[in-house]
């Protein structure tokens, strides 16, 4: 599994088409998690199935991220989380209380009908994306047995 | 021994089944939950989160604790299948 098949039209449809996608839609299912559908464990759900695909069809060519840099990932999203929740009492708030969060707005808008609450929101969905998608990707790694190593440059 | 254990899942499912049947019916309009706390959401989320997403507001500020605890189950279950799965393997 972790040797590449090789195939121009598959190495093509996943590198060009596929996992840019698919990448750019978990944005747009992070973001628009705000006004819609969507959110912080879906976004790293569709993340982890582009890191995922990119190994089943590019094997050790895949250039998305290594083994490592997904249980860093993981830490990082839960880390994320927490210190957003700890930033709002360095500024005389509570614990999650994103309203004291330091962001600069007048009468609590940010710009345009965006509030620093919702700023707060984002911040976590973020984590938690960050959280969703290392732990997918690091167990799908785990269970295939193959280790990958840090991306080549290129 | 694993009778034991089966009667006592047997057990236990037959209390969650028992216990479900006293909940209110799906999508009921008179269930306690849609008495006072769906329309205290849907009155005050838009102003005191600002968030258009009433279920985003939920789940990120009203509940935030909650799904604070949610990442870190999902991050636990994670780190505990690696240190299984990654029992034995060569570290360099």
């Amino acid at each position: 599994m972790t040797d590449p098949h090789g195939s121009i039209i598959l190495n093509f449809i996943a590198r060009i088409l596929m996992i840019p996608f698919i990448i750019l839609y978990a944005f747009y299912v992070l973001v628009h998690g705000e006004a819609g559908p969507g959110g912080g464990f879906q976004a790293g759900a569709v993340l982890a199935a582009a890191v995922i695909l990119s190994r089943l069809a590019l094997g050790r060519e895949q250039r998305i991220v290594s083994t490592g840099g997904l249980v860093t990932l993981a830490v990082a999203g839960l880390l994320v989380y927490a210190l957003t929740g700890v930033a709002p009492m360095l500024f005389g708030g509570e614990y999650l209380d994103y309203s004291h969060l330091p962001v600069p707005s007048t009468d609590g808008i940010v710009f345009g009908q965006v509030t620093v609450r919702s700023v707060g929101v984002f911040a976590i969905e973020l984590g938690v994306a960050m959280g969703v998608m290392g732990v997918l990707g690091a167990m799908f790694d785990y269970l295939t047995g193959a280790e990958w190593g840090d991306t080549d440059a290129g | 021994m694993r009778v034991l254990s089966a009667i006592t899942m047997l057990g236990f499912a037959a209390l969650v089944v028992y216990a479900t049947s006293a909940l209110p019916p799906r999508g009921d309009p008179d269930a306690p939950s849609h008495q006072y706390l769906s329309p205290y959401y849907i009155e005050r989320s838009a102003g005191e989160v600002g968030t258009p997403n009433i279920v985003t507001a939920v789940l990120g500020d009203y509940r935030s604790y909650d799904t604070l605890g949610e990442t870190a189950v999902i991050f636990t279950a994670g780190v505990a299948l690696l240190m299984v799965l990654g029992r034995g393997r060569k570290r360099d």
